[in-house]
């Protein structure tokens, strides 16, 4: 089956994060055209999964890896100031540095 | 907020030369010794200095000061004020709730919630035990469960914690449409609080709370914590059974909280 | 409304969205709530409040408390503070027992030529103190190690006499299998203040049945009772793992324990280690684990509420991490990994291996965690080649399939495991079963506190005072 990604709304690490999870019992075939990606789904041996069910998580999943994505992205310098304020010895940072 | 409204006057000269005289004159046995105000940190090292002279005077006697914590940012001065008062310094602090905008709302100070947390880590890094006061009003109980749980995962160094009913008086009435709340409306959140912080083993004791407003089994948390002096019964009292161990209520009290009963 | 989220992750469960930061703090809120937050849409009143008083979102960039976030993040990875604190000494592979999934690659009693030397030992315990540790464990493994009571007489000796001028905290563990604790061994043991540590894996037809022999439950019964009888009934614990067989009686092996005299059990699924790696379908077994760990939890919890304290090991180190603000010193559960940050392995012929594991690795020929030689300084074994290689992949916090996974702060990294099962230190998480064991426990503990608060938390409690 072939699903359709408008990549406007989803970029391409949330769609690749999502195969990535799927990737154990499906194989995928991405094909961008202009805006949208089209991505064809082959089930491996021995899935029992039907079209719609397949569908159903591949969105799910896709809706949660983008906002994932969005709080990683807007999270990542704080992320990496709280880390070395806790283990780095001379931890001395400011506003600037987040701002950089 | 406060129970005792501040006053704008610099008592603090004056005050503190009664204050050495009384502990230069106080029994050796005394037991423990309350520094309170007003806010005691603002006399700033003349506290230390205070402190000291008991720890000097009264070597056994306890030394509980009641705080705002705020002072205690300066994690300097905290460590001065922990070696004067060595091992038997009791630093009571009140936290008014875990979200800081409600913290600073009660407080009356933006900024206060912020500069307290970062207080209680100063004081706990510097040794000092600390009770947590949680003054119980219609702004916070909501957030009693909530603020357990908070305590348990950023304070769990806290020597015990002290949930307060309030007096009905000064600040209090001031603000009674905005803080006032009757104990029988926070009850529930009370008791859910204390129970999940007795379950992680902290020391958790309820103030100023009639046990009959309270279900049995959190009554052993009360406290007999109104002084002789300051508290009252009513005539109701004397049918129940557990008014020896009861806390009572407090004489200064404009009027008695509702749901009062004797208990068989 | 105008703040700025601080690093989370999420996950839902339950008909839930449960929201986990750095710190391992958890909030439970209804579906739609991250959507929400990540669009600036109102939330709830009280969840916002929580939210911000949890370190979720903020209203400055940095957190005006950043320095108590630091605190917090520091203490949750503690472990790291006091670097390797246990200290494994495989002292030999003989062994009096023939279990069908010996991961040790055990010999005969009889064999020559498997047990570490007077000088290897010494070597490894000068190793050990230098570790920055204040608290050392000194584990003595096999084979079964209680057949070389000289070596380990020799060993305990040696730490003591050095332990005068080191002055840490030592504890000794034995693990034997308790089915010839000779009068030498008890003395020892007396002596040093030694906890033993033995397998007991059920009832007498599943233990036999694993250990292939008749009378082996008997004599481990006996052993233990002899050991408490000497030793004191507390210096005594058991580990069990789930055999294939065993995955079928959860209550009875959960009963046992209790009969025994046991206040918990370590419900510990099979490594595909050794010569267990040829026995079962690992995916069937693993499923099959999952829901036999369920039942034994769920029995367990009852058993509690009906007023039988009993402990679930592995829950109460997930546990620890998910409502405490602390953390374990369990190896298995760490990011960084637990293996040479947390423990190393002196192995019978020399050589230091990165973690037990690896070295059951390393008798079938795969050399990967081996760090070095007894004979080699310490910082050529633990900043040497092999660990710098491992030191690529052992933070969860950034690795595929990890970084923003819901649970990931109560989860570890393991290497050792992905070299061993994927032949890949990275590891593909799709296809983990050690991954796909772990999601589905710690996803099922969350589930017991979201639907079964009241009655859960009390005993989840207790069983971390």
């Amino acid at each position: 089956m072939t699903i359709q990604i408008d990549r406007n709304i989803f970029d391409d690490a949330a769609i690749s994060k999502t195969i990535y999870w799927l990737s154990g019992d499906f194989s995928f075939q991405r094909r961008l055209e202009g805006e949208i990606e089209s991505i064809t789904i082959t089930p491996k041996p021995g899935s029992e999964m039907s079209d719609l069910d397949i569908e159903l998580a591949f969105l799910d999943k896709l809706n949660d890896n983008k906002l994932r994505g969005i709080i990683a992205n807007e999270t990542k310098d704080i992320r990496t100031i709280l880390y070395a304020k806790a283990f780095a010895d001379d931890d001395y940072l400011s506003e600037e540095d987040l701002n950089e | 907020m406060c129970c005792q409204p501040p006053l704008a006057v610099d008592d603090i000269e004056e005050l503190y030369q009664e204050n050495i005289e009384r502990v230069m004159n106080a029994p050796k046995g005394l037991p423990m010794i309350g520094i309170t105000g007003g806010e005691p940190t603002l006399l700033g090292d003349k506290l230390i200095d205070l402190v000291a002279l008991v720890r000097e005077q009264l070597p056994d006697t306890e030394i509980h000061i009641l705080s705002n914590g705020r002072a205690f940012v300066d994690g300097n001065y905290t460590m001065r004020l922990a070696a004067a008062g060595g091992d038997k310094l009791v630093v009571g602090v009140p936290f008014h709730s875990d979200y800081c905008l409600d913290h600073d709302l009660i407080a009356g100070c933006k900024g206060a919630y912020n500069e307290t947390m970062i207080g209680l880590y100063n004081l706990a890094g510097a040794g000092v035990c600390i009770e947590l006061r949680i003054v119980m009003n219609a702004i916070n109980y909501r957030r009693f469960v909530p603020m357990a749980q908070f305590i348990h995962h950023n304070l769990p160094f806290v020597g015990w914690i002290a949930f307060m009913g309030m007096e009905y008086v000064g600040y209090a009435i001031k603000h009674s449409k905005n803080i006032w709340v009757e104990p029988k409306s926070y009850i529930p959140e009370l008791c859910e609080a204390v129970k999940y912080l007795a379950e992680w083993n902290y020391d958790v004791c309820i103030y100023n709370i009639p046990l009959c407003l309270l279900l049995e089994q959190y009554r052993k948390f009360a406290v007999k914590s109104i002084s002789d002096w300051k508290n009252k019964f009513l005539d109701l009292c004397d049918e129940c059974s557990v008014k020896a161990n009861c806390c009572g209520l407090f004489s200064t009290s404009i009027k008695p909280y509702e749901g009062l009963k004797p208990i068989d | 409304m105008n703040y700025h989220l601080l690093p989370f992750t999420f996950t839902r469960i339950s008909n839930h969205e449960v929201l986990v930061n750095e710190l391992g703090d958890m909030i439970i809120s209804p579906f739609g709530t991250v959507y929400k937050l990540v669009n600036r849409e109102p939330v709830d009143e009280e969840l916002f409040k929580s939210l911000a008083a949890n370190f979720f979102v903020s209203d400055t960039a940095i957190p005006v408390l950043s320095d108590i976030y630091a605190l917090r993040l520091r203490e949750k990875k503690r472990f790291l503070d006091q670097f390797t604190a246990l200290h494994i000494f495989v002292l030999t592979l003989r062994c009096n027992q023939n279990c069908v999934y010996c991961q040790a690659s055990s010999c005969n009693e009889d064999c020559t030529s498997v047990t570490m030397t007077m000088h290897t030992m010494k070597k490894a315990v000068e190793l050990m103190f230098k570790s920055p540790s204040p608290y050392l464990t000194m584990e003595f493994q096999g084979g079964e190690p209680s057949l070389e009571p000289k070596l380990l007489r020799y060993g305990i000796e040696l730490a003591e006499e050095i332990n005068k001028a080191e002055q840490k905290n030592i504890n000794y563990v034995l693990c034997t299998n308790c089915v010839d604790l000779t009068d030498e061994v008890m003395d020892i043991c007396k002596q040093y203040k030694v906890m033993i540590s033995s397998s007991l894996d059920g009832p007498a037809y599943l233990h036999n049945t694993n250990r292939g022999k008749k009378d082996s439950y008997e004599k481990v019964v006996a052993g233990f009772e002899r050991a408490r009888s000497i030793l004191g009934h507390d210096q005594v614990s058991a580990l069990m793992t789930t055999s294939e067989l065993a995955l079928d009686y959860p209550i009875e092996i959960v009963d046992e324990y209790r009969r025994l005299g046991f206040r918990s059990i370590f419900l510990r699924a099979l490594n595909p280690y050794g010569l267990a790696t040829t026995n079962p379908d690992w995916t069937d077994y693993t499923d099959r684990f999952i829901e036999f760990y369920k039942t034994a939890l769920n029995y367990i919890i009852d058993l509690n509420i009906q007023g039988t304290f009993f402990i679930e090991e592995y829950a109460a180190i997930i546990l620890k991490k998910m409502i405490t603000p602390y953390t374990t010193g369990f190896v298995d559960l760490q990011s960084p990994a637990g293996i040479i940050n947390s423990v190393l392995v002196y192995n019978y012929d020399g050589y230091v291996y990165a973690s037990d594991e690896s070295r059951m690795l390393a008798e079938f020929n795969d050399y990967t965690f081996r760090l070095g030689h007894v004979d080699e300084p310490y910082e050529n074994i633990v900043y040497g080649k092999a660990a710098k290689n491992a030191a690529k992949y052992w933070s969860n916090e950034a690795l595929a399939g990890c970084t923003d996974c819901g649970v990931r702060t109560y989860c570890g990294a393991d290497p050792v495991r992905n070299h061993s099962t994927q032949n890949d230190l990275y590891g593909y998480r799709p296809a983990s079963l050690l991954c796909r064991k772990n999601k589905a426990i710690i996803e099922y503990i969350i589930s017991l506190i979201i639907e079964r608060y009241d009655e859960v938390m009390p005993i989840f409690k207790s069983w971390l005072l």
